[in-house]
């Protein structure tokens, strides 16, 4: 996976979303105006590579993240990846209240394009994960939004990515089912060849990354190991 | 090398069966959503259009009549295939601006979306459109084998409402203008379609405009058989297809020129 320059410009939307205002800014010769959230990002990374991306709020992780996605295009600059990619950024996108447990086990599949690897068995190790086997059959809606949590989290679980992105906020319920999100968590990140990890607790990242990023203001400030990187991010945060 | 070539073709060819299969899931899930738990179920998508085709049958025989042989047929073979455009372009103007939050976190492409949205609205117009096919053998037995190749006749029309269903969708995403412009043009283009009244009772200086209609020409094949038992002329259906070629290259190119940055406009 390589990034080279890699520069996300969003466009003003308040200005661009009325065909009034496209047709005022195209007879009146406007520039296209823009806001940058992530500045000339380069980086690459190899097979091995367990990397905790670090930042203050705002600082373009999830941007980062989702670029490496392939979800936000690059305004500039380069972006090659090998591999399949897997996301655990949101929890449940597309889980539909009515269905049931087991529909939405495939509905799941879907939302991350893996509908290919669904199968009766893989439906029940998830199922088992998320402690829910003995609801399978009840609606989504129905379900507590710890459970929720849980049988959200199993379904991004159960997958093999190449690349897995991953943010931290996504392992939640109750306090037993956290160390066993985070326990998986852990083999999820170990298991795959690239992992990308957000995190805001320097813990996580000290005990599962091999290497950490540190991102300000939409720029990567700092590429290195764990230690110097959380290092640097708790001098900036008290400066 | 070879073997390189046909493993490579075997993977788009997966790919692509992948994809479709996606597509037909989501939409079955839509329509699974829409239905569900409902007194009449998928019986619904028939009770809506048959409502609408009794009233209009109703107004066009006994109080402003048309002069129409069958109009239940004529009507009904020009209106549903309508109420599938209509509804597919609804339903495409929502496609993406109602699923932000989805396509920022899920790997799947917005056209995923857009695809599997139409393909819902194929789904359920399908039954009705059956009905009628089974009426119409029905009351004209000699029409059996003519509407075995009636799928040749509305292929075009199908085509387009794909297309402009992505048309829709991304110009949508991009300006919210979109929406209400579409109820006006819809609402002129359904009186600039021959769907209540027939072609020959129009006055003739109105002709050449409904004969450039897009809409006309792609909806006539299919009436033409559904109503008066004709296959439609060569001329007829080459310009259909043409119609449905042009909407298709031009959603490509809308496709291809909004797909990359329309997340930001969500």
């Amino acid at each position: 996976m390589r990034l080279s320059g890699a520069t996300i410009k969003v466009p003003d939307v308040r200005r661009a979303h009325t065909i009034k205002h496209y047709l005022l800014s195209a007879t009146a010769r406007v520039p296209q105006s823009g806001t940058s959230i992530l500045s000339d990002v380069t980086l690459e990374a190899r097979p091995g590579d367990r990397i905790g991306v670090i930042g203050r709020n705002g600082a373009g992780k999830s941007t980062l993240i989702k670029m490496v996605a392939g979800i936000y295009p690059l305004t500039s600059g380069l972006r090659e990846v090998n591999g399949h990619i897997t996301t655990m950024l949101d929890r449940g996108i597309g889980l539909e209240s009515e269905a049931s447990l087991r529909r939405n086990v495939k509905i799941g599949l879907a939302y991350q394009n893996m509908l290919h690897a669904y199968s009766v068995e893989l439906e029940k190790e998830i199922l088992e994960f998320a402690e829910l086997t003995d609801r399978a059959n009840d609606p989504f809606k129905v379900l507590s939004s710890g459970m929720k949590a849980r049988f959200a989290f199993a379904i991004s679980l159960f997958q093999a990515p190449q690349i897995l992105l991953l943010d931290e906020a996504f392992a939640t319920g109750d306090a037993a089912f956290i160390h066993k999100a985070v326990t998986a968590m852990r083999r999820q990140v170990s298991e795959a060849p690239i992992s990308f990890l957000i995190s805001h607790d320097n813990n996580l990242i000290l005990d599962i990354c091999n290497r950490a990023l540190l991102l300000q203001d939409g720029h990567l400030i700092a590429d290195g190991t764990p230690d110097a990187i959380i290092d640097r991010y708790n001098h900036s945060c008290r400066g | 090398m070879n073997s390189l070539t046909e493993s490579g073709c075997s993977i788009f060819f997966l790919k692509r069966v992948q994809q479709m299969t996606l597509i037909i899931f989501l939409a079955q899930e839509q329509i699974y959503r829409r239905y569900c738990g409902s007194l009449l179920g998928m019986a619904w998508s028939l009770v809506h259009p048959l409502c609408y085709i009794l009233i209009l049958t109703l107004v066009f025989t006994t109080i402003i009549p048309v002069h129409i042989d069958r109009f239940a047929i004529y009507l009904s073979a020009g209106l549903m295939p309508w109420s599938f455009l209509s509804n597919a372009l609804v339903a495409g103007t929502r496609s993406l601006t109602d699923r932000r939050g989805v396509l920022e976190s899920s790997p799947l492409c917005g056209l995923t979306f857009i695809l599997a949205d139409t393909t819902a609205e194929f789904l359920s117009f399908l039954p009705g459109y059956g009905l009628l096919i089974g009426i119409v053998i029905l009351v004209r037995p000699e029409l059996f084998f003519m509407m075995l190749i009636l799928p040749v006749a509305f292929l075009p029309f199908v085509l387009f409402v794909y297309s402009i269903s992505i048309v829709t969708a991304y110009l949508s995403a991009r300006f919210n203008d979109i929406p209400h412009l579409l109820q006006i043009f819809m609402t002129i283009m359904f009186w600039m379609v021959p769907i209540v009244y027939h072609p020959q009772s129009i006055p003739q200086y109105l002709a050449p405009f409904l004969q450039m209609n897009p809409i006309s020409v792609l909806i006539s094949p299919s009436q033409v058989m559904l109503h008066g038992g004709m296959t439609p002329t060569f001329k007829n259906l080459t310009l259909s297809y043409l119609v449905a070629g042009g909407a298709l290259v031009f959603a490509f190119v809308v496709h291809r020129v909004m797909n990359r940055r329309i997340i930001y406009y969500l």
